[in-house]
């Protein structure tokens, strides 16, 4: 009994897990041979999303907890830093595709 | 200051304009702006987490952003678009030890109650997110460490690496339990569990090689996923929730839509770890590989009607992809028609090599696949191969050990005539000879990559 009622519990989350799941799949699967490392690159920036993380832990920190805020802002460093770059870099793939065309139009 | 209420509104439209953003990103007139819109909503998932309530150490967590996001910036700008894959898993790298360092503190915050043992949902997801980053990190130092050419980059294999990855995530849940039973977070159990996390990293990735790679590579992006999702469950922050599952399902597809390519299963791939001994060079049998001049090269090419280039990695690496674009061009004014075969393994990543050609303003249009090009190859007069190697060796379909088995096969064998470039007759990265140096209709021209095309050109501006 005690799986349904962890189910029923979480209902929610269990429901978005399996829906963006699919999702994931859905919006991946048409992916055209030439994009695929570009899109690789973008999922990837979607990483740097842990710099939410990173900024939660350093915002709560006490401010005399100076491992906890140096831990936090090397993290804080790590995450936008794939965030930023991981975007411009696959700005730079795509704009690669982009000035090809208007040339040949 | 704003609300906690106001936060989840922004994450929802946040969510809703990366799906948005993914979607635009899987179509080439818009991928640009899917790109934009990406990186845009992440960007305010970030701003809205930052402005929330009870913030203390802005000074910290600014400068913190600022330093990263100037980092981020010098390195997209800066690296080559031939070091792409490098560059890819660096980030995935970095991602994954900043989702360690993150649930590595909220380890040390779980608090220590009297008579109560750590174990609860949190501190589950705590040392998931933990075991995963570190995955990531150490998986994606062994890759970048193949693709620098430090480590073999067809694969290490040994004896035994199944039951070592099995036993080392035996052992890790075990470690694992054994803290979760403790009533405070103990230290050592944890470094223990890093340790093991690090073994796990670096032998899933140590075997996977060769034309698998790419493979690998986008199997980082679903283990950095997993990491970011657990470490959504620890803050129940819905955005890193929404972000870990899309790129875990997303990362996950790629591999699977990347090993379908070469038809092999997933799990073989990640698995498997064969130890392939390759057969016995071919000149050891009496095959002689024969050569062919620059002015002989040039001569023919311009007799040629239609003429196929077929790039491969050795174009990426001398950064020829403008030569050749140089040779296209020019033979195009003498009225031939030039195509190109860009194999889905050519490069270290998928699309790697469109990238590189796209660079050279080489139109996709005339990008063929190896399906089009095997119904149209008797027709071709020319085919010629610029720094490639696996991709076009014959052998992909014999010998289901081989590790070169499954990737599609390019008819060479009904060709008319194959003009191959190239830095010398070594094996390439499957570590595999390849027949094709030695076939009948294959001339080679050996030596500089780059000066051997340039002498080509300006021979054909002559004649």
């Amino acid at each position: 009994m005690d799986i349904f009622q962890i189910f029923s519990q979480n209902r929610d989350i269990i429901y978005l897990i399996i829906i963006t799941s699919f999702l994931g799949f859905e919006i991946i699967s048409h992916v055209p041979m030439i994009l695929i490392s570009p899109i690789n690159s973008a999922i990837n920036s979607i990483h740097g999303l842990i710099v939410i993380g990173g900024i939660y832990v350093v915002g709560k920190a006490k401010e005399d907890d100076v491992t906890i805020l140096i831990l936090g802002f090397i993290s804080i460093i790590f995450g936008i830093m794939n965030l930023v770059g991981g975007g411009l870099y696959t700005d730079r793939m795509l704009k690669v595709y982009k000035s090809k065309e208007k040339s040949e139009d | 200051m704003v609300s906690g209420d106001i936060i989840e509104v922004f994450y929802l439209i946040s969510t809703i304009l990366i799906i948005l953003g993914l979607r635009f990103l899987t179509r080439i007139e818009r991928a640009r702006h899917g790109n934009f819109i990406l990186t845009f909503s992440m960007g305010l998932a970030v701003f809205v987490s930052l402005i929330q309530n009870n913030t203390s150490n802005l000074g910290w967590i600014f400068s913190a952003l600022l330093i990263g996001s100037v980092m981020g910036i010098l390195s997209a700008r800066k690296v080559r678009l031939t070091s792409a894959p490098q560059l890819l898993a660096f980030f995935n790298g970095i991602g994954g030890a900043s989702a360690t360092i993150t649930s590595y503190i909220a380890f040390i915050q779980l608090p220590g109650l009297d008579n109560e043992i750590l174990f609860s949902a949190r501190s589950i997801f705590i040392l998931s997110s933990i075991f995963f980053g570190i995955i990531s990190f150490s998986g994606s130092f062994i890759v970048i460490l193949k693709l620098l050419g430090i480590l073999p980059e067809s694969g290490i294999s040994f004896p035994l690496q199944k039951l070592l990855n099995f036993f080392t995530v035996i052992s890790a849940i075990a470690v694992s339990g054994f803290i979760l039973a403790k009533s405070e977070p103990d230290h050592y159990l944890l470094y223990l569990l890093i340790l093991l996390s690090i073994i796990y990293g670096v032998f899933f990735f140590l075997p996977i090689g060769g034309i698998d790679s790419p493979v690998g590579i986008s199997f980082l992006n679903s283990y950095s996923g997993l990491a970011l999702l657990f470490s959504g469950f620890i803050y129940s922050n819905q955005m890193m929730l929404v972000g870990g599952l899309l790129i875990g399902a997303s990362g996950l597809i790629l591999s699977i839509l990347f090993a379908g390519q070469s038809k092999r299963p997933v799990f073989k791939v990640l698995f498997g770890g064969n130890i392939y001994n390759s057969p016995s060079p071919y000149y050891h049998l009496g095959m002689i590989a024969k050569e062919i001049s620059i002015i002989d090269t040039a001569i023919q090419l311009k007799n040629a009607k239609k003429v196929l280039i077929i790039p491969g990695y050795g174009l990426g690496i001398t950064q020829t992809q403008y030569s050749v674009k140089e040779l296209e061009e020019i033979l195009v004014e003498f009225g031939v028609e030039v195509k190109y075969l860009v194999h889905p393994f050519a490069g270290r990543m998928p699309g790697h090599m469109n990238i590189l050609l796209s660079e050279a303003n080489i139109s996709y249009k005339n990008i063929l696949q190896v399906y089009d090009v095997n119904n149209i190859i008797h027709n071709i007069d020319l085919i010629v191969c610029v720094g490639a190697n696996d991709i076009i060796n014959p052998f992909v379909d014999q010998d289901k050990k081989n590790p070169l088995f499954g990737m599609p096969k390019i008819n060479l064998e009904k060709a008319k005539q194959i003009i191959i470039i190239k830095r010398s007759l070594q094996p390439g990265f499957s570590g595999i000879e390849n027949q094709i140096f030695f076939e009948n209709n294959t001339s080679l021209i050996l030596g500089n990559i780059k000066s051997s095309l340039i002498k080509l050109i300006n021979e054909i501006r002559e004649i």
